[in-house]
């Protein structure tokens, strides 16, 4: 007990603070990037456009198919070669969002599938051009539908950004392994660094459900 | 007649003797040197009866754990192994076989979790892999030398364009080390003010120094040394901050091993093969050192 | 293919969707383009730096096949412990009896809940510091070990919630008909629920043999030297510096083990969608694969 204790004060509680807070910085900006690329490619997956269809599904395979630490060392180290203007952080984000975004995409694809057919009719009817239909109709019903694995990739978006510990980004995976070293006991220091997670993946999904219970009610 | 039956034979017994000479003085290839050109072991010793010496010398085999990936010092290629380490343990070798002696050696990678065991585990004789010599390691196993004293250095791009003399240039700097390293926490320690980018190896941070990411790069000479053989294209500051003794492991309870070896690198500090060693090795990328005074303890 | 998005075109529409079309092959066309002579200004496709890996002689069967068996052995081995272990998680986790069902969800939670990365750390660091000393020495010694380890730990609590979603979706005609021929609980679980789930869950679980897969490249950061990522960071400590060209072939290498894997799953269910018909778990694409398993979590955490 005095080992957790040790832990949670002083110089290793300020890491463990920091690593938190990376993480959750570059999960939080990562997800956004994911979402907003994620409704780009489901758009396009549906558009009448095939150039653009066989973009996303390339976009997708290439992306969900790759280990994302092989992204980030192409990414940093080999975009690096090629003059990549991004800084570290902002780099792990980027990579981050892009590959999340490769999983909201098929999510809401399956999505615009479940939307009743009428609703894009009665759209088309209405006089809205592609844009109005998906944009304004179809994608917001579709993103409700699919809001379970939405929040479960919010969640598997969290945990992927402990990946890029080996671009030297300082989250908290790291952090853990810091101070293990430091305390010659690693158990300890991955304990509560576990524990850490399970409150932020816990928490997220009380929160995935709050949203869900709300969106039934608005409906 | 007689005159010429004469010179015949004093010209003979010169070519025989010239021929000896040579045969004798082109050992291994890399001792030509100043004048020593031949090995300070030309013929195999005699070691006392039972004595850790006398049963390697018999077996006909040397065991010896190495490092395979550590440039410069020990690292195993297509040609073999090589490196500053191997060298030493060749020159070892011929100590108790002489000449050619370095046939008798049996090499085998030693990662350093693994340098203990395998001594007590009496897989090897000796243990030569960039080695450093501690009081608790000495609890484990027994040190001969030190061979060698490395040290924390600091590598930058070449042209050292920041002019990074020493370690208290660095704050303010951006550096990179590996995680969980003892240079790290040295780095930490001693330049409280750099921002400091820990990485999982020294190659990737090789890396970042060539692409501009980071300032400097800080481990151990060795280490660093290995990196510019590799890449090229970085140089050392060549001021080392801390002091790693190299030494050579032996078995805790070979006592006579270990008081032999040190002879043994006495011997070699002053015939300078040890020198010749290090110039063929790491010497292509920095200055030959004094060989440090060995420790017996 | 949602086609009631966009009406059938008339003229005018067609016309749009070509100027679409153009703009977009010329926009992704310019894109591709200023990437390749970025890349070529610094000099990125020098012959000497993808000498290495046309050289059919030498490198690529060393770096190629030696380093893909490691990875197709740490992904294998992972999966053999996890499908094994996963599966007595899981009938624990369904188990009538209280106290068994709530430790088992924990486990589950609890191994699932933190990254996997974190998983493979205790594993390769922890485990050495609580093994008695000889297993602590193989682990440190060979981190393909610890890989296996944290890996098969972390995917042993995704496959039991695998196993549940599958065992909960069968028909629950199959367990009253067999309860009801007299079959005890254990009988009707072996007999009849578990093989007929076990079919069912083979399109997810090759799935997740592909997630596995792209999870050993983690290995790397353990300094696994044995695999796929292992021979990617032995090449590029050599010379020449060619880190971008080493982790494009490494990339393309998992990329076609990966979807090949991907591509099998989904064949698999697509075979058994065609011969269990309506009863075939409803698992189309590789979203829905993931909302599997989602929605296996959402199940559990709805029942508490």
């Amino acid at each position: 007990m005095d080992r957790f204790a040790e832990i949670l004060s002083g110089p290793h509680l300020d890491l463990l603070i920091v690593g938190t807070r990376v993480t959750l910085y570059m999960a939080v900006l990562s997800y956004l990037l994911a979402f907003v690329m994620g409704n780009v490619l489901a758009a396009a997956r549906v558009s009448p456009i095939p150039v653009l269809q066989r973009a996303a599904m390339a976009y997708v395979s290439v992306f969900r198919n790759t280990p994302l630490i092989v992204l980030a060392f192409l990414f940093w180290y080999g975009g690096g070669r090629a003059g990549w203007p991004f800084g570290r952080l902002t780099t792990a984000i980027i990579v981050l969002g892009l590959y999340t975004g490769a999983y909201i995409a098929e999510s809401l694809r399956s999505g615009i599938n479940a939307v009743p057919p009428g609703q894009a009719e009665a759209a088309r009817a209405i006089g809205l051009p592609f844009t109005g239909v998906v944009g304004t109709i179809v994608l917001p019903q579709a993103i409700r539908t699919v809001i379970p694995p939405l929040g479960n990739l919010w969640i598997a978006n969290l945990k992927n950004s402990s990946v890029f510990l080996v671009i030297g980004i300082d989250e908290l995976t790291r952090a853990g392994r810091r101070i293990g070293h430091a305390l010659a006991d690693y158990t300890s220091a991955f304990i509560v660094v576990a524990l850490i997670y399970l409150a932020l993946v816990y928490g997220s999904a009380q929160l995935i459900k709050l949203i869900e219970r709300r969106l039934e009610i608005a409906r | 007649m007689r005159m010429q039956k004469k010179s015949w034979r004093i010209a003979a017994t010169l070519a025989a003797a010239a021929l000896v000479v040579t045969a004798c003085g082109d050992d291994n290839g890399d001792a030509e040197g100043d004048g020593d050109g031949e090995g300070s072991a030309t013929e195999a010793p005699e070691f006392e009866e039972g004595s850790t010496m006398a049963a390697i010398q018999e077996s006909g085999t040397l065991r010896v754990g190495t490092k395979a990936d550590q440039p410069l010092f020990g690292i195993e290629g297509p040609g073999g192994w090589e490196g500053f380490d191997v060298e030493i343990a060749k020159l070892i070798a011929e100590g108790i076989w002489g000449e050619g002696g370095a046939d008798n050696i049996e090499f085998q990678e030693a990662v350093s979790a693994v340098r203990e065991e395998i001594l007590q585990q009496d897989q090897v004789d000796l243990v030569v892999a960039t080695y450093t010599i501690n009081d608790a390691r000495k609890e484990l196993v027994g040190f001969a030398g030190p061979y060698y004293l490395a040290g924390q250095d600091i590598m930058v791009a070449e042209g050292n364009p920041e002019g990074i003399g020493g370690i208290d240039d660095l704050n303010g700097q951006t550096v990179c080390s590996v995680e969980g390293s003892t240079s790290i926490e040295n780095l930490r320690e001693m330049a409280p003010d750099a921002e400091v980018i820990a990485l999982d190896t020294y190659s990737a941070c090789a890396e970042e120094l060539s692409q501009g990411n980071v300032t400097a790069v800080t481990t151990d000479n060795v280490i660093l040394m290995g990196l510019i053989h590799e890449r090229g294209e970085f140089e050392l500051v060549d001021n080392a901050f801390t002091d790693e003794p190299y030494g050579i492991g032996v078995q805790l309870e070979a006592e006579d091993f270990r008081d032999w070896v040190n002879d043994r690198l006495e011997e070699i500090y002053d015939s300078g093969e040890w020198a010749e060693a290090w110039e063929s090795t790491a010497g292509v990328v920095a200055g030959t050192p004094e060989p440090p005074a060995v420790d017996r303890y | 293919m949602s086609t009631v998005i966009v009406e059938e075109l008339g003229p005018r529409g067609l016309r749009r969707v070509r100027i679409a079309t153009v703009l977009s092959l010329v926009a992704l066309a310019a894109f591709v383009g200023w990437l390749l002579w970025r890349l070529a200004a610094q000099g990125q496709f020098e012959g000497r730096l993808w000498a290495q890996f046309v050289d059919f002689e030498s490198q690529w069967p060393q770096f190629l096949l030696s380093g893909l068996w490691g990875t197709v052995r740490a992904a294998v081995g992972a999966m053999v412990i996890a499908a094994v272990l996963g599966l007595f998680l899981a009938l624990g986790r369904l188990s009538p009896t209280t106290p068994v069902r709530v430790v088992c969800g924990v486990v589950i939670d609890v191994f699932r809940g933190p990254p996997v990365l974190l998983m493979i750390f205790f594993a390769y660091y922890a485990l050495p510091q609580i093994l008695p000393s000889g297993l602590a020495g193989a682990i440190s010694r060979e981190p393909l070990y610890a890989l296996v380890i944290g890996l098969a730990a972390y995917n042993t609590a995704v496959l039991a919630e695998i196993y549940r979603a599958g065992i909960l979706s069968l028909d629950r005609g199959q367990s009253e008909a067999a309860y009801s021929v007299g079959m005890t609980r254990g009988l009707a679980m072996r007999q009849v629920i578990l093989p007929q789930a076990l079919r069912r869950m083979i399109p997810a679980i090759v799935a997740q043999l592909a997630t596995l897969t792209k999870d050993t490249a983690l290995g790397y950061i353990i300094t696994v030297s044995d695999d796929l990522m292992g021979r990617g960071r032995r090449t590029v400590q050599g010379s020449p510096i060619n880190d971008l060209q080493t982790w494009f072939v490494v990339a393309v290498i998992y990329f076609i083990l990966v979807w090949a894997l991907t591509r099998l799953a989904r064949r698999l269910e697509v075979q058994q969608r065609q011969k269990l018909g309506a009863g075939a778990m409803a698992v189309t694409g590789e979203a829905e694969l993931d909302m599997l398993e989602e929605g296996a979590a959402e199940a559990s955490r709805a029942e508490g």
